[in-house]
């Protein structure tokens, strides 16, 4: 039999096969469309839980960064006439700038106070959004925007963005930076600080981690990731709208990681892909479809506090094939 | 002179509303130790109750109103019971994601069954009192009385009866109490009834100046936030203090500075406070 390394290995091989052929096998253009999303969800998913589920702050502002990263690459293209390429990077870091010195007075506050100092920030951040007409466009949103230059290969040939499969390929390799990033980071010595802060903060610190530096240095890059699903969304979208920005885009997000299974990589991913395609599934439910997502947000964390990902190690666990349970 | 008069009039009618619902927030607070995110989505519950006992049964509106209140009270304390107690010993975070949750239902649920059109009570009298060249509605003088009542009365309650003393006492030292023989969490419940309660009567009281729509509760719950941080999480007089003090600021920089950044203006403020408190301009270090 394989090591448990090497069936690891093996497993995400056969996923990631699975994710590059998936669009071939479904040619239904809308479908392939839900598959961006999917994959632009898990993103910011992703980079919520770095700074939720690892440092265990509760970030309610972190669809406003998305709004931000969306909106700036929007306007670096549209207003400053930069390619995509230029604007997608400084879109993101302005984004973690952004991140950062808000970061700095918020991350100060701790317990309650976080969370409603970040949803307080975020409900700022929106209404400078959907009210600045001249530089935002305000209510009425941005509008035109053109997909993602085409790269140039050898030969005359290119990777055109026209179609929403290139577009596909294009997320899924930004998932991939992501994961990767994302996991170093938390398999690290900054990211078992982290954990160590999310346990017991004062007694992280007196055990000598700069708690505030490693908090700080979490929620600036978990913004950057934030900021870069955003700019993804403008270009892909065309169009943006102050209601992107918004906190309820927060509590979205919230459900992907939470639904998924928080404080894990294979969470937020399952949460991100799962989420979108079962609101799809339950489009027949109409206006009671976010009820629906309501009651399910609040059975998962009655009863299955780590989401999908906990369920499954917790079944393993039950039936003895050696899962961890947190 | 006309002008100002009205403004502060106006300010101090947002700030009874304000203060209602910034108390029963700190309220539960001091309880149960949960900031209550869904606080909001309750407020306009409330709202919704008064509007269909008015317009479905033809109810007077105090009587709407009392009936706002005691069918609040019941859900208040169904959803403590329900939601939030099973998770008193379980990480903060879940209690939050709890409230994020309560709110999807309740917003959304609200938007599915009475569809996102704006509604409206009618105002209790038509009245208008003339001062200094001015006009002030009733109903705005309604409101700030009722407000001041209450408010007074829920004070009176807490400091005079033993049913408030043993509230008070559990919100000082839960454990303490418990072994004094106090229900713990009878208290936690009541109060998160008591709270609920007292939203809903802001709701209905307002409900004839404002519209009645599913989204209404988020930006009063967004202020009631700003409110309880400054005032001190927990304290009785820095929820009324600061409603008063954040409904006037409001009023006054939409009218007189800008009526675009209003909101952006008074959430960024409570973050630099934040910055330079970390617990709240009046809030004790823990």
């Amino acid at each position: 039999m394989f090591t448990n390394g090497r069936k690891k290995t093996i497993i995400y091989g056969l996923l990631l096969i699975l994710a590059i052929v998936a669009p071939l096998v479904i040619s239904n253009e809308y479908n392939q469309h839900i598959m961006v999303m999917c994959g632009i969800w898990v993103i910011a998913a992703l980079a919520l839980n770095l700074i939720l589920g690892y440092a265990g702050q509760l970030n309610l502002a972190h669809g406003t960064f998305f709004g931000i990263g969306a909106y700036a690459t929007a306007l670096l293209i549209q207003k400053a006439g930069m390619p995509f390429w230029g604007a997608l990077p400084l879109g993101c870091i302005i984004t973690a700038l952004l991140g950062l010195i808000t970061g700095i007075p918020t991350l100060r506050t701790k317990g309650h106070y976080f969370p409603i100092a970040t949803m307080c920030l975020g409900i700022a951040i929106y209404y400078v959004i959907a009210r600045w007409d001249d530089f935002t466009g305000g209510a009425r949103g941005i509008f035109g925007l053109t997909r993602p230059e085409a790269i140039p290969l050898p030969f005359g040939k290119e990777i055109s963005f026209e179609s929403t499969i290139a577009c596909y390929y294009l997320v899924l390799f930004f998932v991939l930076v992501t994961i990767f990033v994302i996991s170093r980071l938390v398999g690290s010595l900054s990211g078992k600080r982290l954990i160590a802060i999310r346990g017991n903060e004062e007694l992280a610190q007196s055990l000598g981690i700069n708690t505030m530096r490693d908090k700080v240095i979490c929620f600036t890059i978990s913004t950057l990731f934030a900021g870069l699903a955003g700019g993804i969304f403008a270009a892909y979208m065309g169009t943006l709208m102050a209601e992107n920005a918004h906190f309820l885009v927060s509590f979205e997000m919230l459900l992907f990681v939470m639904i998924g299974g928080v404080a894990t990589i294979a969470g937020p991913v399952i949460g991100g892909i799962f989420v979108p395609i079962l609101t799809e599934e339950l489009q027949f439910l109409g206006g009671m479809r976010l009820v629906v997502f309501g009651l399910i947000l609040i059975l998962t964390i009655r009863f299955l506090p780590y989401g999908i990902v906990g369920g499954i190690r917790m079944a393993m666990m039950r039936f003895g094939r050696g899962g961890k349970v947190q | 002179m006309g002008i100002l008069l009205q403004t502060i009039i106006n300010g101090i009618m947002l700030g009874s509303i304000y203060a209602m619902v910034a108390l029963g927030l700190t309220l539960i607070y001091g309880i149960l130790n949960i900031p209550n995110f869904s606080h909001g989505a309750l407020y306009m519950i409330g709202a919704y109750v008064a509007f269909f006992a008015i317009s479905s049964f033809g109810a007077p509106y105090w009587l709407a109103l009392i009936v706002a209140m005691v069918i609040l009270f019941v859900m208040g304390m169904l959803v403590e019971r329900l939601a939030f107690r099973p998770l008193y010993d379980k990480p903060l975070i879940n209690s939050f994601i709890m409230a994020v949750g309560l709110i999807l239902i309740f917003e959304n649920g609200a938007l599915a069954i009475w569809g996102p059109e704006f509604r409206q009570i009618a105002p209790l009298s038509d009245a208008v009192i003339r001062v200094l060249g001015t006009t002030i509605t009733m109903q705005r003088v309604i409101v700030i009385i009722s407000a001041a009542v209450l408010i007074v009365a829920v004070h009176l309650f807490i400091k005079k009866t033993r049913l408030g003393a043993a509230i008070e006492a559990t919100s000082q030292n839960r454990e303490g109490a418990q072994l004094m023989g106090i229900n713990v969490h009878l208290m936690g419940g009541i109060t998160f009834g008591l709270g609920t309660a007292l939203a809903a009567v802001a709701a209905t009281l307002v409900a004839p100046i404002l519209l009645i729509y599913p989204m209404m509760g988020a930006p009063v719950i967004g202020m009631a936030f700003v409110i309880i941080i400054i005032g001190g999480m927990g304290s009785f007089f820095g929820a009324v203090l600061g409603g008063y003090i954040i409904g006037l600021l409001e009023t006054l920089v939409s009218s007189y500075v800008t009526s675009y950044f209003t909101e952006a203006i008074i959430f960024g403020l409570l973050v630099v406070v934040l910055a330079i408190k970390p617990t709240g301009l009046f809030g004790k270090e823990h």
